[in-house]
């Protein structure tokens, strides 16, 4: 026996049979459900972009074939392109050529005219023999022809839609970068008709069911291995860490991830309804809020994502709880329950002290507001979770058992 | 696009590093804080004008069990004090040693005469009754103890005394233990830890204990050498045997016990005791985990009322907890899950270089506390530490290798009964590994015998 006498030391035997089988359960079965963003595709059908994170503009502010209706956009799981696609109203003098520019602000400072930004052209004519074919080309800002490539484009010449890589627009996800889709010419509409979007565009990654599960087999095994010779460094360690990762894995791109997403992205919107803070959200971009700045009038994307929403904390928390030697499953099963509950509304806490920041201050601010003060907030509740759930406690049974000793 | 490329990254750094930004922010603030305390005179250290008008009896109380390696310059550094051998009386306590160092001591008592020095054995193994004894026994009006594997430098006695009698509000304090070892002669894996643990050292008693005594925030009377009062220590429960941490213990009772009474817990800074280097990292792992194991134990009795976590950043223990237990924990997840970010769509590239950024920071650390250690040495120590002036290198390593050690005492406390001498992970494998193969062999055996 290590370290002397044996302490009576509440592990369960059957409790990691149980979690592994449970995770593995759930890895299988866990369905694409209607909590699942759909999959865009440049195909030329469009029914994959109903629902997705859109603006609309009204009828009648643009020229005559250049006046826009919707500007869509979004990513999709497991890969490094951005999606967008552009609507038009029916123009009265028949399918005149649709030839507009997208502009990106590269380095999310407001100006559009920096070395690193870009704009891309975009014709499409539906009346010529080409049929749907859509020219893209990127330019710098200064007009430099960085490349070209084409897109697809379908319903009767009045929507088109294309993909850019992360590579083609040079960006690092997750990079906050803000656009505008302008016609060509001063008398061109503009979408918005204001100001810009800032959108930090990330697309993730899912794993690969197989992989997880055979992942699964093999931390059991070794966490089982810690736990029979009482190696109670590397079981915990072990135990925790891969618990967490594996759990991370299985849940990203799952139904409980978007639907954790959307309802945050609910929460907010009914929470910043009461203090008149217009805000967008849609079903098809779970966790997406499009919120108006009232400071210069513009929208920004708030992704509730894999960075933002919790859950990496929420599956670290879990592995910590249920590998952490000691607690009785009373303990283990209440403070889990708990605990997700409020690391979840301590995200919903953070989410909107960064919009508040950004509401009060600008977008400029929304570095400040992400990365350090929200962050801070978030930061300083968990740490006061991690106190009540794990030091607490502890320290409560480690005086039982000096007094008992 | 290094712009954007360093945007990235320190957002990621400060997004998802602030998990172990904040520990590393938290060290870096005590470096800072300990820093500008050399700066600060601290009057009741100028002894240069005091002087004893008499030589108040003094008692050593040296535990001792197993330690004829050692006792025997232990009780050398006794009798070659500056301080007068009449006025000092030395008593051993013999806690069932197996070795001859009874033989060890009979030899010393042999050669001074001048020195009062006594024999006690008793048949329990346990250090703490052992001091306890010791302190009883003792007719000193300041009782100080001893670890028998440790050495004291030659006015540490005096400046003991003085100190004490120069500061009539001091009622028991910490000497000040350095590492014995030869820098920048050897550089094998061992001699690196060992460098590092000087360095260690002399931060954490020269400049540290210096410190949190200006702030009356002594955490540990050090058990391997520490002076009380006579009245303080008799009315106090002595060692307690509840904890592996009993000094920390005692620490904390004398704490509560002169709280409101003028009293405080000191550093005598200039009183220096000399350890030997650890021997094998088994060993460092062993102590470390003792040492943050008797943490918790002490902190679990002095520390059931706190309410929340916001309470506890306003205490000395709630402190220290929310470091090395809260903090410690989500370090832990952290420390994995970081370089795991490419896997969920951050890019590679970008995850290595915020490692690195992070690696970067711990080194920058290292070398603010490097330089603490060298502003706070005497110019002697600092040609000495020039020597190693590379090991700032290590000590990122060394710092985060003690965080796993403390993260097993954290887990050992829950799961196995206090035992002095504990297990690694490693050496637990081994055995295993080790009685896997016996299996195994047996069985070949097993079934060539049958076939036969």
């Amino acid at each position: 026996m290590p370290g002397g006498e044996e302490r009576n030391c509440r592990v369960s035997r059957y409790k990691l049979p149980v979690i592994a089988f449970l995770c593995v359960l759930f890895n299988l079965c866990a369905p694409a459900s209607a909590w699942a963003a759909s999959v865009i595709q440049v195909d030329g059908s469009f029914a994959d972009w109903n629902d997705q994170i859109s603006l609309s503009d009204g009828f009648g502010d643009g020229p005559d074939g250049g006046d826009f209706k919707t500007l869509a956009w979004g990513t999709n799981l497991n890969e490094q392109e951005l999606y967008f696609m552009i609507e038009r109203f029916t123009p009265k003098s028949g399918l005149t050529p649709m030839v507009y520019r997208l502009f990106f602000d590269m380095n999310n400072n407001g100006s559009y005219e920096d070395k690193i930004d870009k704009f891309a052209e975009l014709q499409y004519n539906p009346s010529s023999s080409e049929g749907d074919k859509v020219s893209l080309k990127i330019f710098s800002s200064s007009g430099k022809l960085l490349y070209e490539k084409n897109g697809v484009c379908g319903d009767g010449g009045l929507k088109f839609e294309f993909a850019l890589t992360v590579d083609e627009l040079q960006i690092i996800p997750p990079q906050p970068i803000r656009f505008y889709l302008s016609g060509i010419g001063g008398a061109g509409d503009r979408l918005p008709g204001r100001g810009d979007v800032m959108w930090v565009p990330f697309p993730g990654k899912g794993g690969n069911k197989i992989w997880i599960v055979a992942g699964i087999i093999v931390w059991l095994v070794i966490t089982a291995f810690f736990l029979k010779h009482r190696i109670w460094l590397f079981y915990f360690i072990w135990g925790a860490v891969g618990f967490s990762i594996l759990l991370i894995m299985t849940l990203r791109g799952s139904p409980v991830e978007f639907f954790m997403e959307h309802l945050s992205g609910l929460i907010l919107q009914s929470i910043l309804r009461l203090l008149n803070i217009i805000t967008l959200v849609y079903n098809d971009s779970p966790g997406t809020l499009l919120v108006l700045s009232r400071v210069d009038n513009t929208w920004t994307t708030m992704g509730v994502d894999i960075e933002t929403s919790g859950l990496l904390e929420m599956c670290i928390f879990l592995g910590l709880i249920f590998f952490y030697p000691g607690y009785t499953t009373k303990m283990r099963t209440g403070y889990s329950l708990l605990g997700v509950i409020l690391i979840y509304f301590i995200n919903i806490v953070r989410m909107l002290t960064v919009i508040f920041i950004v509401q009060l201050g600008g977008r400029d601010y929304l570095f400040f507001a992400h990365s350090v003060l929200g962050r801070l907030v978030y930061f300083v509740l968990t740490i006061a979770l991690y106190w009540a759930f794990f030091t607490k406690p502890t320290l409560k049974m480690i005086w039982e058992q000096v007094q008992n000793a | 696009m290094l712009e954007l490329i360093s945007e990235r990254v320190i957002n990621f750094i400060l997004f998802w590093g602030i998990w172990l930004l904040v520990p590393l922010l938290v060290d870096a603030s005590t470096a800072f804080v300990y820093l500008l305390s050399l700066f600060v005179t601290n009057k009741s250290e100028d002894l240069s004008d005091f002087k004893l008008e008499f030589y108040p009896i003094v008692t050593m109380v040296v535990p001792v069990y197993n330690s004829a390696g050692t006792l025997k310059m232990c009780l050398e550094s006794l009798v070659n004090q500056s301080y007068p051998n009449s006025s000092v009386q030395v008593i051993c306590i013999d806690n069932g040693s197996k070795d001859n160092s009874f033989d060890v001591f009979q030899e010393f008592q042999s050669q001074n005469h001048d020195m009062s020095v006594m024999w006690v054995s008793i048949d329990r193994p346990s250090k703490s009754i052992a001091l306890n004894v010791g302190m009883y026994s003792g007719q000193g009006t300041y009782l100080i103890n001893l670890d028998s594997d440790t050495w004291l430098g030659r006015d540490a006695i005096q400046n003991v005394v003085k100190t004490f009698e120069k500061d009539s509000t001091l009622m028991a304090a910490t000497g000040s233990i350095r590492v014995d070892k030869v820098l920048g002669k050897q550089n094998s894996f061992i001699d690196l830890i060992n460098y590092c643990e000087v360095v260690e050292y002399l931060i954490a008693f020269d400049i540290g204990k210096r410190y949190q005594s200006m702030t009356n925030t002594i955490f540990t009377l050090s058990g391997a050498f520490s002076a009380f009062r006579r009245e303080t220590i008799m009315q106090s429960f002595l060692y307690q045997e509840r904890t592996v941490s009993e000094d920390t213990d005692l620490t904390f009772h004398i704490r509560n016990a002169i709280k409101g009474k003028n009293g405080r817990i000191g550093c005598v800074s200039k009183a220096f005791a000399y350890v030997e280097p650890i021997e094998t990292l088994a060993r460092l792992y062993s102590q470390r985990l003792r040492w943050q194991r008797g943490e918790m134990e002490v902190a679990s009795a002095y520390y059931t009322n706190v309410t929340h976590v916001f309470k506890s950043v306003f205490d000395l223990v709630g402190r220290t907890l929310l470091t090395d237990h809260t903090l410690a924990l989500a370090q832990m997840s952290w420390t994995f899950l970081l370089p795991f970010m490419f896997m969920i769509g951050y890019s590679l590239p970008m995850v290595s270089v915020a490692m690195g950024g992070m690696f970067v920071s711990y080194l920058l650390l290292d070398i603010l506390y490097f330089y603490v250690a060298y502003r706070g040495a005497d110019d002697l120590f600092r040609k000495e530490l020039y020597k190693i002036r590379w090991i700032i290198f290590i000590l990122p390593f060394y710092r985060y290798m003690l965080y796993w050690f403390r993260m097993a005492g954290n887990i050992q406390v829950m799961t196995e009964a206090k035992s002095w001498k504990v297990q690694n992970p490693i050496e637990q494998l081994a055995d295993v590994f080790a009685e896997y193969k016996k299996r195994i062999l047996s069985w070949s055996l097993f079934k060539k015998n049958a076939r036969r």
